[in-house]
C-alpha cells in the first residue's frame, strides 16, 4: 500500500497540518471493529500516513500488526516557535518525534526571499537530511503532500524551498500541493509579491497544485453555517476553514486508502487530469462542505443533487466560476460512500456533460472517476471534484493586478533585494504571463476546432489528418 | 500438453480467477457431483484428465494452477490469495508464482512497461518453475487489459520476455478492450502502445469489448427477471464462458484430443492478421437454461445471423440481412462444437457459412471454415454449445475508435509528458500509430 508524507510549513502549514492529523486518526479511530486499543490493528489504510512504533524495541512494525504506537510520516517546518510550541503541548505531541521539527526562532517577517533563499540555505542539510529518513521509513513513497499558505514568508518561501528540494531528491515521486492564497483584503501588504514569487516554483517543480483561497473558505463557512460570520474584529472561522482543507487532503487519499469497486491511486490523478506539466492547478471543491464534525443538516438526500452540487461555486475552495467562462481540460471525481453505484455515477456524469460543462474538443472523455466505499467520519457520502478548468487565469490575473500595483512603484522591495536580485521579479511576472496565456491558448485552440468543424460538419473533429497508409 | 495462463494487472488477475472456477466447474458437470472423481464414461475421463493436466498440476491429490498472478498492487492478489477465497477452490494458487509490487503504474503504460524490466527476474523465475513442472508447454495465455497501466504495459513487457524466452511456444493473449465512454483518460495511448507491443510479439490476439460485456450482461440480468444494476462479476463470467469454451479439449475427425495452438493454426493462416473474436450461442442465463431446448440448425442459424449483421448478441439482429449483405469479412472460421449428442451439423454448417461473401477473396472455398467437436459431454449446464472464432474485421472499430482519439491527443501533444518521464518518446508513440494504422487497413482491404 502506497505511503505518503506531509510537509507542513509555516504557520498556516502547521495549524492545517495539524487538523489533518486529528481527522485522520478519528477516521481510522471510527473504522476500528474494536475500541480496546490493545486489539486494534495497524494495517494498510493506517500504513498510509502513520508509522506503527515499538517504543521499547525502536523499531518499525509493518502491518499488519497490533498498534503501538502511531507516528505520522510527517516534517514540520516553521522559523517562529509560537505554532510548533503549542502542538508539543496538545495532545498530538505522540506522533512526532523531535527530529520531525525543524524550527528556528526568528521568523521570515512576511518575506518570500528571507524564506526561500535565506533559510533554504541555511536548513537545506537538515531538511533533506530529515526527508530522506522519513523516506527511508516507507515501503513504497508515493507522494509528497505539501501545505503551506502562499502570502507569508515561511510558508511561501521556505515551503517553495522544500518543493524544489524535493524534486532534486525524489524526482519520481508524485508532489502534490495545497497551497492557500491570501484574500484580497489580507494584513500582509507583501502577500502579493510572496504569492507570485511562490507561484513560478509551484509551476516548475510541483506534479499537481490544489489552491485554495481563503475568501472562498469564509464563504463557504458562512454560507453553510450562519452563526459563524467573519466577526466584527474581523477574526476568521480559521478552525472550520482548516478543517475543510484537512478534509480535501483525507478525501483526496481516500481511494488509495481504502478499497472500493474503482480505485484511484494518486499518481493516476495527475497522470489522468494534467496533460501539460505546467497547467496543473486543480480547482477543487467538496459536497456537502465538511467543516463540522457533526451531521451538516443541509445534506441533500438526493443521489443527483450531490452531482448538480459538484459543479456549483458555492463549494469550490477557489473564486472562479467554471460555468460561465473557459473551458474543461480534464475532471475527476472522488465519491466515498457505500451505497452509490457505478452505474448512477455514469448516468450522471452523462448529464452534466451534456448540459453543463464544456470539454476541449480533443479531451471530451477527460473523465477520472473514483468510487470508495468508506464514506468520511460522520457523514454519509462525500464527494470530491478536481476541475482542471482554465477559468483559474482569472485567479491568476487577479494575482498579477495586486502584483503590479505594488511593483510599479517597486515598493518593499529593498527588502527582497537583500538576498535575491530584481531579476527574479520579472521571470515571476512572467511565468504568471506565461501560465496565463497557456491557457488562453487552449481555449483559442478550442474555438479554432469548434470553428472547422461546424464549417465542415461531414470532417473529422480534428483538423490534423490521420497517417494514410500507402499499398 | 499444458498451457499456462499469465494473469497481468487487476482484471488478467480477475478473469484468470474466473478461468480455473469455471474450468473445475465444467469437468463437474456430467454428473451432480461436487468432487472430482474418475467416473466409469472413459470419453468423459478422458476430457476431465486432459483438462486438469492441461491447467493444473497435479500432485497428491491437491490441484495447483497452472498459471503466473503477476499485480502491482496488492489489493487484487490479496483477495485471491486470502485464507477465504483459498478455502472456497477446489485448486489453489502457488505462492512461488505470484510476483506482486507495492505501488502500481498510475495508469501510465509506460511506469508498467518498466516495472515489468524491473520485475522481468522474478517473473522468468517464476516461469520456469511452471515450466518445470510441465512435461510439455506449449501455449501461454496471458489476460490483461489495455486501459489500465499494469495489463497493459507491464503485460506489454511480459509478452515480449516470454517471446524471447520461448520463441517456439504459442502466445494467445486475451485483451479486454475498455469502454468507450472511458474509464481512464489516458487508455486509447494505453491501448495503443499496448496493441502494437503485441502485435509484434503475440502470435494471436483475442479480442473482447467492455462495451459489449456490458450489453451482454445487461440482457442476461434482465432475463433472469433479478432487478439490480450489472456488475463486473457478470461481465468477467461472460467473458470466462466464451473463454473456457474453447480452452476445454476438444477434437476433430482424425485426432482425439487436440492442442490449442492446433486449433488456432487454422484460423491464423497469415502472419499479419492476427485478431480473433469469439461468438458463442445459445446466450441464455442459467436460469433460463433448464427451460430451452435448442436444435443445432437453429443456433447454427442465429450465429450465422449474428455474423452477418457484425454483432457478438442475439439480440437486435437484423434477420432480413441476406448472407451478401454481410457486415463483415473473415480470413477464416472455426466453429467448436459441444454437446452430448452426436448428431452431424455439416449440411447445417454448409447452408449458413459456405458462403463466398463471407471470406475474404483470397481464401479459397476448402479453408472457409473448420469443425472441431466434443460429442461426449455437454458444456458447463448448456445441453448444446456452438463457438465461433472468427479471423475477421469485427474488431477492427475498436481500433479505429481507439486510433482515432489517440491521434486526436497526440495532435495537442497532450500527457505525453507523462510518458517521456519513463523514456517512452514521440517516436515510439508514432511507431505504433503506423503499426496499428497498417493492421486497420489490411483488415478493411479484405
Amino acid at each position: 500500500m502506497a505511503q505518503n508524507i506531509i510537509v507542513q510549513v509555516g504557520q498556516c502549514g502547521s495549524q492545517i497540518g495539524c487538523r489533518f492529523w486529528d481527522l485522520a486518526l478519528r477516521e481510522h479511530a471510527s473504522l476500528m471493529s474494536s475500541t480496546d486499543p490493545k486489539k486494534c490493528i495497524y494495517d494498510a489504510s493506517l500504513s498510509a500516513f502513520f508509522r506503527n512504533v515499538d517504543e521499547n524495541k525502536n523499531t518499525s512494525l509493518s502491518y499488519p500488526s497490533p498498534i503501538r504506537t502511531l507516528k505520522a510520516r510527517a516534517v514540520l517546518v516553521d522559523m517562529e516557535e509560537g505554532v510548533l510550541r503549542s502542538i508539543l503541548a496538545s495532545p498530538l505531541r505522540d506522533l512526532f518525534d523531535g527530529e520531525q521539527f525543524i524550527r528556528d526562532v526568528s521568523g521570515a517577517g512576511n518575506n518570500w526571499a528571507v524564506g526561500n533563499r535565506f533559510y533554504g540555505e541555511k536548513y537545506r542539510q537538515i531538511l533533506s537530511d530529515e526527508i530522506r529518513r522519513q523516506a527511508e521509513q516507507c515501503d513504497s513513497l508515493q507522494s509528497f503532500m505539501l501545505i503551506h499558505s502562499m502570502g507569508g514568508g515561511t510558508g511561501s518561501g521556505l515551503g517553495t524551498f522544500i518543493l524544489s528540494l524535493l524534486d532534486e531528491m525524489y524526482p519520481k515521486v508524485c508532489r502534490i500541493v495545497t497551497p492557500i492564497y491570501p484574500s484580497k483584503d489580507d494584513d500582509v501588504i507583501t502577500s502579493p509579491y510572496n504569492s507570485v514569487l511562490a507561484t513560478r516554483v509551484l509551476t516548475e517543480h510541483a506534479d499537481c497544485v490544489l489552491p485554495v483561497d481563503n475568501d472562498s473558505l469564509i464563504d463557504i463557512v458562512s454560507r453553510c453555517d450562519s452563526s459563524t460570520k467573519k466577526n466584527d474584529n474581523g477574526r476568521c472561522p480559521f478552525d472550520s476553514m482548516n478543517t475543510i482543507v484537512a478534509n480535501l487532503i483525507l478525501n483526496l487519499t481516500s481511494s488509495s486508502r481504502f478499497d472500493g469497486p474503482l480505485n484511484v491511486d494518486l499518481s493516476e490523478i495527475p497522470m489522468n487530469l494534467v496533460p501539460y506539466p505546467r497547467l496543473h492547478y486543480l480547482i477543487s471543491s467538496q459536497i456537502p462542505a465538511p467543516f463540522k464534525m457533526t451531521t451538516n443538516s443541509s445534506i441533500p438526500r438526493n443521489i443527483n443533487q450531490i452531482f448538480r452540487d459538484a459543479l456549483s461555486p458555492h463549494f469550490q475552495t477557489l473564486r472562479v466560476r467554471p460555468q460561465i467562462d473557459g473551458i474543461y481540460i480534464a475532471c475527476g471525481m472522488i465519491l466515498r460512500s457505500k451505497t452509490i453505484q457505478m452505474s448512477d455515477i455514469r448516468r450522471n456524469i452523462d448529464l452534466l456533460k451534456l448540459k453543463h460543462m464544456k470539454f476541449v474538443k480533443w479531451n471530451e472523455d477527460g473523465w477520472k472517476v473514483g468510487l470508495c466505499i468508506v464514506p468520511p467520519n460522520g457523514l454519509p457520502y462525500s464527494l470530491l471534484t478536481l476541475a482542471n478548468h482554465t477559468c483559474i487565469k482569472e485567479t491568476f490575473s487577479e494575482l498579477k493586478e495586486r502584483f503590479t500595483i505594488l511593483y510599479r512603484r517597486k515598493a518593499h522591495v529593498h527588502h527582497y533585494t537583500d538576498h535575491m536580485e530584481l531579476g527574479d521579479f520579472e521571470q515571476a511576472r512572467e511565468n504568471l504571463n506565461q501560465l496565463i496565456e497557456e491557457y488562453k491558448n487552449i481555449e483559442q485552440t478550442n474555438e479554432l476546432l469548434d470553428t472547422t468543424e461546424n464549417k465542415n460538419s461531414s470532417i473529422a473533429t480534428t483538423n490534423i489528418p490521420r497517417l494514410n497508409v500507402l499499398s | 500438453m499444458s498451457c499456462i495462463i499469465l494473469q497481468l494487472g487487476q482484471c488478467g488477475n480477475q478473469v484468470g480467477q474466473c478461468v480455473f472456477d469455471t474450468l473445475i466447474e465444467d469437468n463437474l458437470t456430467h454428473s451432480n457431483q461436487t468432487k472430482l472423481s474418475i467416473t466409469n464414461d472413459s470419453s468423459i475421463n478422458d476430457y476431465i484428465r486432459h483438462s486438469l493436466d492441461r491447467f493444473f498440476i497435479q500432485y497428491e491429490n491437491k490441484l495447483t494452477a497452472r498459471a503466473l498472478v503477476i499485480d502491482t498492487e496488492l489489493k487484487v492478489i490479496e483477495q485471491l490469495m486470502n485464507e477465504k477465497s483459498q478455502s472456497k477452490r477446489h485448486w489453489s494458487y502457488e505462492k512461488k508464482c505470484v510476483i506482486e509490487g507495492r505501488l502500481g503504474s498510475g495508469n501510465n503504460w509506460a511506469c508498467g512497461y518498466r516495472n515489468g524490466s524491473l520485475a522481468e527476474e522474478n517473473i522468468l523465475n517464476s516461469l520456469r518453475w511452471q515450466l518445470e513442472h510441465a512435461d510439455r508447454v506449449d501455449t501461454i495465455l496471458p489476460i490483461l487489459s489495455l486501459a489500465g497501466g499494469t495489463g497493459s504495459g507491464l503485460g506489454a513487457y511480459v509478452v515480449e520476455c516470454v517471446r524471447d524466452e520461448l520463441p517456439r511456444s504459442f502466445l494467445l493473449t486475451t485483451i479486454v478492450v475498455p469502454y468507450t465512454s472511458g474509464e481512464v483518460v489516458v487508455q486509447n495511448y494505453n491501448s495503443l502502445l499496448t496493441l502494437s507491443h503485441l502485435y509484434h510479439s503475440a502470435d494471436a490476439l483475442l479480442v473482447f469489448e467492455n462495451d459489449i460485456l456490458q450489453q451482454y450482461a445487461k440482457k442476461l440480468v434482465s432475463y433472469s427477471g433479478i432487478d439490480r444494476p450489472t456488475n463486473i462479476h457478470d461481465m468477467n463470467n461472460i467473458l470466462t464462458r466464451h473463454l473456457c469454451s474453447f480452452l476445454q479439449p476438444i477434437s476433430n475427425k482424425t485426432i482425439s484430443i487436440c492442442e490449442i495452438n492446433y486449433l488456432l493454426e487454422s484460423v491464423l493462416p497469415h502472419s499479419f492478421y492476427k485478431l480473433l473474436t469469439l461468438r458463442c450461442v445459445p446466450q441464455l442465463s442459467d436460469q433460463a437454461l433448464d427451460f430451452s431446448t435448442y436444435n443445432w440448425s437453429s443456433l447454427i442459424k442465429t450465429l450465422s445471423q449474428m455474423y452477418i449483421n457484425n454483432s457478438y448478441l442475439d439480440e437486435r439482429l437484423n434477420w432480413l440481412l441476406k448472407p451478401n449483405q454481410t457486415r463483415t469479412k473473415s480470413i477464416a472460421n472455426l466453429f467448436l462444437a459441444r454437446s452430448y449428442d452426436k448428431e452431424d451439423i455439416d449440411k447445417d454448417l454448409k447452408q449458413y457459412f459456405n458462403h463466398e461473401t463471407f471470406y475474404s477473396s483470397f481464401i479459397s472455398s476448402s479453408d472457409y471454415y473448420y469443425l472441431f467437436n466434443y460429442r461426449d459431454k455437454s458444456y458447463l449446464n448448456y445441453e448444446k454449445y456452438l463457438s465461433l472464432i472468427s479471423n475477421c474485421q469485427t474488431p477492427v472499430s475498436a481500433l479505429d475508435r481507439i486510433v482515432n482519439k489517440s491521434w486526436q491527443l497526440f495532435g495537442q501533444k497532450a500527457y505525453l509528458h507523462h510518458y517521456y518521464k519513463y523514456d517512452i518518446d514521440e517516436q515510439e508513440f508514432l511507431n505504433s500509430f503506423v503499426q496499428i494504422e497498417q493492421v486497420i487497413k489490411s483488415y478493411n482491404q479484405l
